[in-house]
């Protein structure tokens, strides 16, 4: 058929008809566009889903991600004390719901500054890991209604919520010890007469006491230090002692503690 | 339709395809590789006791005395709080009555298999086995003698052999034995007195929290539990553990003794046998050659029940976690 017979045709052919045309012949290149498209966004959609299935393996300071540790260690970015709260957040006892009348804290939204408890003494052979204690306060008053026990690996890098613990008596200015600082200074002075080492600061401490000797009725310690979350003080005293001041005030020689060597 | 035409139309065909498949795979992976990501935690419930009661039922009964009085204490404790749910005046006010339950051991409470030998001043004639305390069935009777009349415990017994013919991994099975507790607070939302440490101490599971679903009757994992300790009841009240906590690593303060469910009843933290709280010596559940474990090998617990019928009344006897009553060891 001529060039000239297709205009006849055309010219003959009603415009709707020529419209429809055109659309039946582009339509094939009009549906590779629009499967390109379709496939970009499939493609964007896997990736992002295959980003958000993998294991949050977060890098820290040290390098440790999340991936490398034991099932319940939390990566810590630092021991920098919004770090330490962050990373404590992630424990499961974080995220349960805490309304109604159950035996458990209610309000976990106001937390204390970590304070860093060591185990005492430390032993050969014998792991004494460290801990974070994070209060866990009282909005109103300030005071520490209870405690995060935050296990801490051996390079601080990641740390394991143990417990949250409720204390039998709020304790004042969001402490985690029964005896202030000031309090245990001057026990040592009254008690042991000496003063404290300016070069080693006082530091909080748990015994490591087996708490079986309580169960079997061979142990009566009413010194306190076998919780993390319930320490006492560690002072290098001037007098080249170590001294502990227990929970129940009193100053005590490291062998006059029941502790495990 | 053009050769041209034809590319285009086939193309496309297979661009949608390969579409189509991406982001099937993508969907399947997410939902199938992270279940425990994805599960929303408002599926995490809480079963137990009333924090109020709680606090009640132990202010001035505790700490326990020194001594084995661990499982006098947490008795005391519970009767308490049944005591408050029922409106009655709780029949334990004081410390001091730790002392007077131990006396009152010692005069009677023995099954009906007679008492172990030698006894001890803490349980005296209600220990069935020769423990440094008290011993399970003498926890049950306890629990039973002070508490409001047609009020039912028994001992509780989780053994991986009432579950299954293969010996699953020892975290399962602690796990199992945990989920059992979820299982009767769906009964009773009442505290038990749960033996730990590998039977050398008793404190009271007040409650927890549990992944549950719509679909399953038992919960599906656990989240945490609540414990009070007579023990640090002057400095801690209450501890809410972790999971693995309970029963995979125990606490590493106390110089390796507060084990929790990481170990069976009867095994220390080092594995050796515990003997302060050794198996049976008199009735239907000491071991024999063919079955050779009672508590050991196990987790024990005390439950409130409606076992009533049939003479099952007494505390002298045991129960499967799965409510089936033990008739040998």
């Amino acid at each position: 058929m001529s060039s000239r017979s297709h205009r006849r045709i055309a010219r003959r052919q009603p415009p709707m008809t020529r419209v429809l045309r055109v659309i039946m012949y582009n339509s094939p290149f009009a549906l590779l566009g629009l499967a390109v498209m379709v496939f970009a966004v499939a493609v964007i959609i896997a990736c992002g889903q295959s980003a958000q299935a993998q294991p949050s393996a977060t890098a820290t300071n040290a390098g440790t991600t999340s991936a490398s540790l034991p099932p319940g260690w939390i990566p810590l970015r630092s021991q920098a004390p919004a770090d330490i709260i962050a990373a404590a957040r992630q424990s499961p006892l974080f995220q349960v719901n805490r309304s109604g009348n159950g035996d458990y804290l209610t309000d976990l939204s106001h937390l204390g500054t970590p304070v860093l408890v060591q185990g005492y003494p430390p032993t050969s052979g014998v792991t004494l890991p460290d801990y974070d204690i994070i209060p866990v306060l009282d909005a109103a008053s300030g005071s520490s209604v209870g405690a995060v026990v935050a296990e801490l690996n051996a390079t601080h890098t990641a740390l394991h919520v143990q417990s949250i613990d409720t204390y039998a008596i709020p304790r004042a200015h969001g402490a985690i010890a029964q005896i202030a600082l000031p309090r245990a200074l001057s026990a040592l002075a009254s008690q042991a007469h000496t003063q404290p080492l300016s070069a080693m600061p006082p530091r909080l401490v748990y015994l490591n006491i087996n708490p079986q000797g309580i169960d079997q009725g061979t142990l009566n310690w009413t010194g306190g230090g076998i919780l993390p979350d319930d320490p006492v003080w560690l002072i290098a005293g001037a007098d080249g002692q170590q001294h502990i001041i227990g929970t129940d005030g009193h100053a005590y020689l490291p062998n006059q503690l029941p502790i495990n060597h | 339709m053009n050769r041209y035409q034809r590319m285009a139309l086939n193309c496309s065909l297979a661009l949608l395809f390969v579409a189509g498949t991406l982001v099937a795979i993508s969907w399947s992976r997410t939902h199938a590789a992270s279940p425990k990501i994805v599960t929303p935690y408002n599926f995490i419930h809480y079963f137990g006791t009333s924090e109020k009661r709680m606090s009640a039922a132990v202010q001035n009964i505790w700490p326990q005395q020194t001594g084995p009085y661990c499982a006098i204490a947490t008795a005391m404790a519970v009767v308490n709080y049944v005591d408050e749910e029922d409106g009655l005046a709780m029949r334990f006010t004081s410390r001091s009555q730790q002392y007077s339950i131990a006396a009152d051991n010692r005069k009677a409470g023995a099954s009906q298999w007679g008492y172990a030998t030698p006894v001890n001043e803490y349980a005296g004639v209600t220990n069935i086995a020769p423990d440094r305390g008290v011993d399970p069935r003498s926890a049950a009777y306890i629990q039973q003698h002070y508490a409001p009349a047609g009020t039912v415990f028994h001992n509780y017994i989780y053994r991986w052999q009432f579950h299954s013919s293969t010996e699953p991994a020892f975290p399962t099975q602690a796990q199992q034995a945990t989920i059992s507790l979820f299982r009767a607070w769906k009964t009773y939302s009442e505290p038990m007195s749960v033996i730990i440490n590998g039977g050398e101490h008793s404190v009271i599971v007040t409650g927890g929290w549990a992944r549950v679903s719509l679909y399953q009757s038992d919960p599906l994992s656990v989240i945490g539990l609540i414990i009070r300790d007579p023990m640090f009841a002057g400095s801690v009240s209450r501890f809410e553990v972790s999971e693995d906590e309970w029963v995979d690593q125990g606490a590493n303060w106390g110089a390796g003794y507060y084990t929790l469910w990481s170990r069976y009843y009867g095994q220390r933290a080092d594995g050796s046998i515990n003997t302060d709280d050794p198996e049976p010596t008199v009735g239907i559940y000491t071991p024999t050659a063919s079955q050779p474990v009672h508590w050991y090998h196990g987790f024990s617990w005390i439950q409130r029940d409606n076992h009533t019928t049939d003479g099952l009344s007494s505390p002298d006897w045991a129960f499967t976690d799965m409510g089936n009553e033990l008739t040998a060891p």
